[in-house]
């Protein structure tokens, strides 16, 4: 081993170290970007990624009774339109948390946020 | 009679590269991290630059890559690109690191050897899954690469001094 | 310089170790998530394991079992079902007044619980709701305020006791007729229960099911920690009112602001009574934790039923039953068994001691 060899090593680690902490520690507050995840039918159709400052977007999903309308902005999201005869998932508005689920139960679409939870589920 | 000599060695070289990689992929990984391996196939590309050059060197390793896979039945599969982008990157900068900074002995090109194909494997896995957070797993390979190089690099010192003995 | 060397790798090599080490209880551990829509309302189970395979497959039978209850509990035929697929609730409610019908074998259980607890409650809690909900139209495309006169006449139909059980037929007999049963406040979390069991018979030691908030959980979420599980605030639905700390047990919550129908501008909930066939405003919601989930399901509604005094007091009287109960008027009331596992942070409209 040489000297540069042993200069390369402390050099490397130090380097990986630092990002390490850095990973561990610094990131993680900006790490979420929020994700929509967009199901149909249980299955994955759509995954969003919001930015804190995203234009209005508006997407149509294929769920089981018809199309209905998403709309995003910033990191909210929430049903504009569906072709369920309740509307409760439209009635519902803008969800911005982990914590929210929109789930329309007739188009069988569910909706949520997905970012470290501070709870597994929830009960109500 | 120096051709069929350098012909033989270098499929030597490419059967003991893909075993080495094959009997890594069958063992049980000894680091509890997905991603991170002693990185012995590495070991015989690493020889292979020093004691034939860039053009072995990357042959060796794309064949090995390719063999090994081709024997796990991993063909095509997530884990070949990964192992392929892996071993591209790592034999590119091995090669360079030989030609270019002699100061360095074969630990420490070893060592960024064995970094670099961390950092290639995690490039490609997070171009195929497309998303950024498989960054927050570099430090981790980083850390990783270190000793499984210092170890593979200390192991090719070894073996290289018979070589050359016997050469 | 050797020396120097040589304590460069081996604080290299220990460094890795220790950060292997943290990972490996990370990275070894997968997490498989399956939704299904069932009993009118999401069901999510998640397992967890090191063989996917394996957890794909157990999670499928969990599945299967939650729609066989699903299907032998369904109170409303779907157009496309044979009459031979017709489920046991349907069929006891057509033969009412007519024939005991041989029922399956968890049906039969489901029954004999409510009439247990029909009986615990002196009457508040009672399955054979069902023609109250149907005068109001739960379930139903039209819904209507009932007149006194009818609500009369549907009452007369409400009584448990005229629910016969025979155990040794296996056969459940309403004798009167227009009599018709509602499971709604048993079913689900029958089977979330079930489909617990499935799982646990599988091999799999930690889960959660989730079915529209009547949660099952096995095992812990990690070495030292309990699964956590939100209690929704009942008047800001984003927020939540406290955080359980559960392993191994049940949660389930009925509130005033779940299934509810709208006619004339107001709002009327599914949870009636049985007495004058209204919903029953002495609570806004009564959330139930126990070990078993078919328990949970059907005391979160019974104990809705009840004064929260007299719930409070039902549930103590009740092995391993604890209550988080929210009354009318925004006071919280917990069971002195919960303390150190909820964490209140209800709004600023709440109280509680």
């Amino acid at each position: 081993m040489t000297r540069t060899d042993q200069k390369l090593l402390l050099v490397l680690l130090l380097i990986g170290l630092l990002t390490f902490v850095w990973s561990k520690f610094y990131t993680h507050p900006q790490v979420s970007p929020s994700q929509v995840v967009i199901k149909v039918e249980g299955e994955i159709v759509k995954i969003l990624t919001l930015q804190e400052d995203a234009p209005l977007q508006r997407f149509t999903i294929k769920g089981k009774r018809g199309q209905a309308i998403v709309e995003t902005k910033g990191q909210k999201v929430r049903m504009l339109e569906a072709p369920c005869p309740d509307q409760i998932c439209v009635k519902q508005g803008w969800i911005e948390s982990s914590r929210q689920t929109i789930v329309c139960v007739p188009n069988e679409v569910v909706i949520y946020i997905d970012e470290e939870a501070s709870v597994d589920a929830t009960t109500g | 009679m120096l051709k069929t000599r350098r012909l033989v060695y270098f499929s030597l070289f490419v059967t003991l590269a893909t075993a080495l990689g094959f009997l890594e992929m069958l063992l049980p990984n000894p680091f509890p991290l997905p991603g991170v391996k002693l990185g012995l196939a590495n070991l015989v590309t690493l020889l292979v630059l020093y004691v034939y050059g860039l053009k072995e060197g990357l042959a060796v390793s794309l064949l090995r890559v390719l063999f090994a896979s081709l024997l796990g039945g991993t063909f095509l599969s997530v884990g070949f690109f990964l192992s392929f982008s892996g071993a591209v990157l790592s034999t590119l900068v091995m090669a360079v690191l030989i030609k270019y900074v002699p100061a360095l002995s074969i630990i420490g090109v070893s060592m960024v050897g064995a970094i670099s194909h961390n950092v290639g494997q995690l490039l490609t896995a997070s171009f195929l899954i497309q998303t950024p957070y498989l960054f927050y797993y570099l430090p981790v390979l980083l850390l990783a690469g270190l000793p499984t190089g210092l170890a593979t690099g200390y192991l090719a010192r070894l073996l290289l001094r018979y070589l050359k003995n016997y050469q | 310089m050797k020396k120097f060397r040589l304590a460069l790798v081996i604080i290299s090599l220990g460094l890795v170790l220790g950060i292997g080490i943290i990972f490996f209880a990370q990275s070894q551990e997968r997490e498989l998530m399956r939704e299904e829509f069932l009993m009118d309302t999401l069901v999510s189970i998640s397992t967890y394991g090191t063989d996917t395979d394996f957890l794909q497959e157990a999670t499928q039978k969990a599945f299967l079992e939650i729609r066989r209850i699903a299907d032998l509990t369904n109170r409303f035929p779907l157009p496309s079902i044979t009459a031979a697929a017709l489920s046991d609730v349907i069929r006891i409610n057509e033969m009412a007044g007519i024939k005991p019908v041989v029922v399956d074998e968890d049906v039969f259980k489901m029954l004999q619980l409510a009439q247990e607890y029909n009986r615990l409650t002196e009457g508040a809690f009672d399955v054979t709701i069902g023609p109250v909900m149907d005068l109001w139209g739960f379930g139903r495309e039209k819904q209507k305020v009932p007149t006194a006169s009818e609500l009369q006449k549907a009452l007369a139909l409400v009584d448990s006791r005229k629910l016969i059980l025979d155990q040794k037929a296996h056969s459940a007999f309403l004798n009167k007729k227009g009599m018709a049963l509602d499971l709604g406040a048993v079913a689900k979390g029958y089977a979330v229960e079930k489909a617990a069991q499935v799982l646990e018979k599988e091999g799999v030691e930690k889960a959660l099911i989730n079915a529209g908030g009547n949660i099952r959980v096995l095992g812990k979420k990690e070495k030292w920690k309990p699964w956590k599980i939100g209690i929704q605030d009942p008047r800001t639905p984003s927020a939540l009112m406290g955080i359980l700390s559960l392993e191994d047990e049940a949660v389930v919550t009925s509130g005033d602001y779940n299934r509810t129908i709208q006619i004339a501008g107001k709002t009327y909930h599914h949870l009636l009574s049985s007495q004058t066939g209204y919903p029953v405003g002495y609570n806004i919601s009564v959330t139930v934790v126990t070990r078993d989930a078919a328990q949970a399901d059907l005391l979160s509604t019974a104990l809705f039923l009840l004064e929260p005094q007299q719930a409070l007091e039902f549930a103590a009287k009740l092995n391993k039953v604890e209550v988080v109960l929210v009354t009318a008027d925004k006071k919280i009331l917990c069971s002195p068994g919960l303390r150190g596992k909820i964490e209140l942070r209800p709004g600023e409209e709440y109280s509680y001691d």
